[in-house]
C-alpha cells in the first residue's frame, strides 16, 4: 500500500492523475480512495516531486516499519529502502538511453 | 453530445494502443487515443518490463516461434497469428529504442530481447502524443458503435465532467487490455487492477466472436510479493523444490518438460504441492552469487519494484532464506493464454472494421509485451486499408445508467463466487458442470442489479461481469479438462489433448459455440 506525508506534500494532484487505475482521489489532500485498486505499482511515488509517497507491504505480508522511495532523476530511476523513516540500501537503474 | 471525427478510434493507450497510432500516422491516417487513466503509466506496463518477451532474434526462424507458443500452449495455438505477429516485433523494438529505449541486445530465453525497460511507457505515451491526432484521458469507452454490419465509432464517458461524447471512426481498434479483478485475490494483484475487461465486454456485447475463454491465466508467482518468477528460473536457471527438498518439477513432471513443461504446467506442479501437503514450495536460489543477486535485483526494479522492498522487509537472503513459489488467483488474458477476442490475420474481428490487438486479442499464447507491439502495428496497417470516405452514421444519445446497488458489494460477491464456484484459488482451480451453472446464475443475478457509485467504478463493475458470464459459458462448453490448472474438470478428469479452441458469440440472449481447428 501506498503511505502519504501530508507534511511534505504540496498537493500538486500528479498522482491522482497518473495512477493507472484511478485509486488514489483528492479532498484537501490527496488520499487512497481504493485501497483494493492499488496495484503497487509505484507509478504515484515515482510521479511524487516532493518524496511525499512511499511504499509499503500490505501488513499480511511483512515488516511494516521498512517503505520504498523512489525518485525520477529523467535518465535515471533512484530507489531507497527506509527502515523507521532512515535509508538504509539504495540502487539506481539507467531507463532512458 | 460532443463528436470527434477520425479514422481510427483506439481504445485503450497501452502497449499495443500506443504502437498502433504510430504505425497509423506513419501509414498517412489520423487516431485519435480513448484511455481511462493517464497514458504515461497506464496499464500492465504502468511498472516497466525488463524484456521483451516474443522477439525474433536475427538468425531465428518465425516457425521456430511458432513451434514455441504451440508448445507452451499444450498444442494450441493459432499459426497464422503467431507467424504474422513475431515477425513485427523487430521493426517494433526498434521504434522503441528510436524514442529513447535502452535495448540491451542480449537474449532473455530464446525468444526475449534483454532491455532497460522501467521507463518503457513514458517512451510509448512519448510516441503516442507525437503520432495521434488527439489524445482523450479520463475517458471510458462504453459501446461499439455498430452500424450496417461495421463498426462506425465508439460512445465514451467522460470521467472528468461525466458527459458522453462520441468519437466516430472508419475503424475501431480495441487495446484495453484483459481482465483482473473477476478473482478474489489472496495478495497483490498479478495484471493490473485497472484491466477490467473492457475490450472484451465491449467485444461482447456488439456482438463479436470471442476466443478460448474457457483457459484462464493462472500465474505461478513469488508468493505474497507476487514477482515473476521467470526472470530467476530461466534467467538464472533456478529450480523449483518442495519442503522435502525435492525437484519435483524434474521428478513428477518429466513428461511435460520437467523446469521447463508448458506455462500451465509449471502452476499446476507446485498447486499440486500444496493441495498434497508438500509446502512450502521454493525456487532455489542458493547458487546465486552476490554478484548475481545485484543482478537479479535490479531486474526487478525495471518491472515489478516492490520485490526490492519485499526482500529487505522480509530480511530474505537468497543463499539461506529462499524465495517462495505459489500460483495466484485466474485471470483472462490474451497475453499468455489463447483468451481474447476472435481475430483474423489482420487482426480485424468477426464485426468489421473493428480491430483488437494486445491482451484483447486472442489466439497465441505467451504473446507478452512484443507481440502486443506486433499486433497494435498490424491492426492500425489493415485500417489504413480502409477506403470510403466518411461514415454516415449518426449517433443516438446514450447515457450509462447508474443506480444504488454498491458497485463494491456487487465486486465482492462476484469474486467470491468465482473463487469457490468456478475453480479460484480455494478450489485449487477445479470446477465442474454443477458448481459452474451456480456461478451462472449467481453472475447473472449481479448483472441485473442497478450498480452505483463511483462511474469508473461501476463501468469496471459492469464489464468484469459481462467477461465473467462469457468465461463460465466458454468453461462449461469444454466438456474435459485441456489445461490443468487453466482448465481443469472433476467431472471429466482425464487430460485430453483435443485439437481445437471454442469460438463463442453472444447475441443479447443466448451463446451459440463453434470450433477453431487448429
Amino acid at each position: 500500500m501506498i503511505v502519504f506525508d501530508y507534511d511534505l506534500c504540496i498537493k500538486c494532484e500528479k498522482c491522482e492523475k497518473i495512477c493507472p487505475c484511478l485509486a488514489i482521489e483528492m479532498n484537501e489532500f490527496p488520499m487512497l480512495a481504493y485501497p483494493e485498486k492499488c496495484w503497487h505499482c509505484c507509478a504515484c511515488i515515482k510521479e511524487c516531486p516532493s518524496d511525499a509517497i512511499r511504499l509499503r507491504l500490505p501488513p499480511h505480508i511483512g515488516d511494516q516499519r521498512y517503505e520504498m522511495l523512489v525518485r525520477d532523476e529523467r535518465n535515471e530511476m533512484i530507489f531507497r529502502i527506509l527502515f523507521d523513516g532512515e535509508p538504509v540500501d539504495e540502487m539506481r537503474i539507467r531507463v532512458r538511453k | 453530445m460532443e463528436v470527434i471525427s477520425t479514422d481510427l478510434a483506439i481504445i485503450g493507450g497501452g502497449t499495443a494502443g500506443c504502437m498502433a497510432s504510430y504505425e497509423a500516422r506513419k501509414q498517412g491516417i489520423d487516431s485519435v487515443v480513448i484511455e481511462k487513466a493517464k497514458v504515461r503509466r497506464s496499464g500492465c506496463l504502468a511498472p516497466g518490463v525488463n524484456a521483451i518477451y516474443s522477439y525474433l532474434h536475427d538468425g531465428e526462424d518465425p516457425e521456430n516461434y511458432y513451434e514455441f507458443v504451440r508448445f507452451q500452449g499444450m498444442g494450441l495455438a493459432r499459426k497464422d497469428l503467431a507467424l504474422s505477429m513475431i515477425k513485427e516485433t523487430p521493426y517494433a523494438v526498434k521504434i522503441l529504442e528510436d524514442y529513447g529505449l535502452p535495448v540491451l541486445y542480449e537474449r532473455q530465453g530464446r525468444f526475449g530481447m534483454r532491455i532497460y525497460g522501467e521507463h518503457i511507457k513514458p517512451i510509448l505515451a512519448d510516441i503516442a502524443r507525437e503520432s495521434a491526432e488527439n489524445i482523450i484521458e479520463r475517458a471510458y469507452s462504453f459501446e461499439i458503435a455498430v452500424n450496417g454490419g461495421k463498426a462506425s465509432g465508439v460512445y465514451v464517458f467522460d470521467l472528468k465532467n461525466e458527459d458522453v461524447l462520441f468519437v466516430k471512426a472508419k475503424a475501431v481498434l480495441i487495446a484495453s487490455g484483459g481482465a483482473s479483478g473477476l478473482y478474489r485475490n489472496y495478495t497483490v494483484p498479478w495484471y493490473p487492477p485497472a484491466n477490467a475487461g473492457t475490450g472484451y465486454a465491449l467485444a461482447i456485447r456488439s456482438g463479436a466472436e470471442i476466443e478460448g475463454f474457457e483457459f484462464r491465466f493462472i500465474p505461478p508467482r513469488i508468493k505474497d510479493v507476487n514477482s515473476p518468477i521467470g526472470v530467476t528460473a530461466v534467467g538464472f536457471s533456478a529450480p523449483l523444490v518442495n519442503s522435502d527438498g525435492e525437484e519435483f518439477m524434474k521428478t513428477r513432471y518429466a513428461e511435460f518438460g520437467g523446469e521447463t513443461a508448458p506455462i500451465a504446467i509449471r502452476a499446476l506442479a507446485p498447486s499440486k504441492e500444496y493441495m498434497e501437503g508438500r509446502f512450502p514450495v521454493y525456487i532455489n536460489t542458493e547458487k546465486i552469487t552476490e554478484e548475481q543477486k545485484e543482478r537479479l535485483i535490479k531486474l526487478y526494479l525495471n518491472a515489478w519494484p516492490m520485490f526490492y522492498l519485499f526482500i529487505h522487509a522480509r530480511g530474505i537472503d537468497f543463499a539461506e532464506r529462499m524465495l517462495e513459489v505459489i500460483p495466484c488467483e485466474p485471470y483472462i488474458s490474451g497475453s499468455h493464454t489463447v483468451a481474447g477476442i476472435w481475430v483474423d490475420g489482420n487482426r480485424m474481428t468477426s464485426i468489421k472494421n473493428l480491430f483488437a490487438a494486445g491482451d484483447a486479442a486472442g489466439g497465441v499464447p505467451l504473446k507478452h509485451v512484443g507481440g502486443a507491439l506486433a499486433e497494435g502495428i498490424i491492426a492500425a496497417r489493415t485500417a489504413s486499408q480502409i477506403s470510403g470516405n466518411g461514415i454516415t452514421y449518426t449517433p443516438e444519445e446514450k447515457t450509462p445508467e447508474f443506480g444504488d446497488y454498491s458497485w463494491k458489494d456487487a465486486e465482492e460477491r462476484m469474486q467470491t463466487v468465482l473463487d469457490q464456484y468456478a475453480g479460484g484459488i480455494s478450489r485449487y482451480y477445479v470446477y465442474n458442470e454443477h458448481s459452474a451453472k451456480v456461478a451462472v446464475s449467481e453472475i447473472v443475478h449481479l448483472q441485473s442489479l442497478d450498480l452505483g457509485g463511483r462511474a469508473v467504478r461501476v463501468l469496471e463493475t459492469y464489464d468484469r461481469l459481462t467477461v465473467a458470464r462469457v468465461m463460465l459459458e466458454h468453461m462449461i462448453e469444454r466438456k474435459e479438462t485441456r489445461m490443468p490448472p487453466f482448465q481443469m474438470r472433476s467431472d471429466y478428469p482425464g487430460l485430453s489433448n483435443s485439437n481445437y479452441i471454442l469460438v463463442s458469440r453472444f447475441d443479447g440472449s443466448r451463446f451459440t459455440f463453434r470450433r477453431d481447428y487448429v
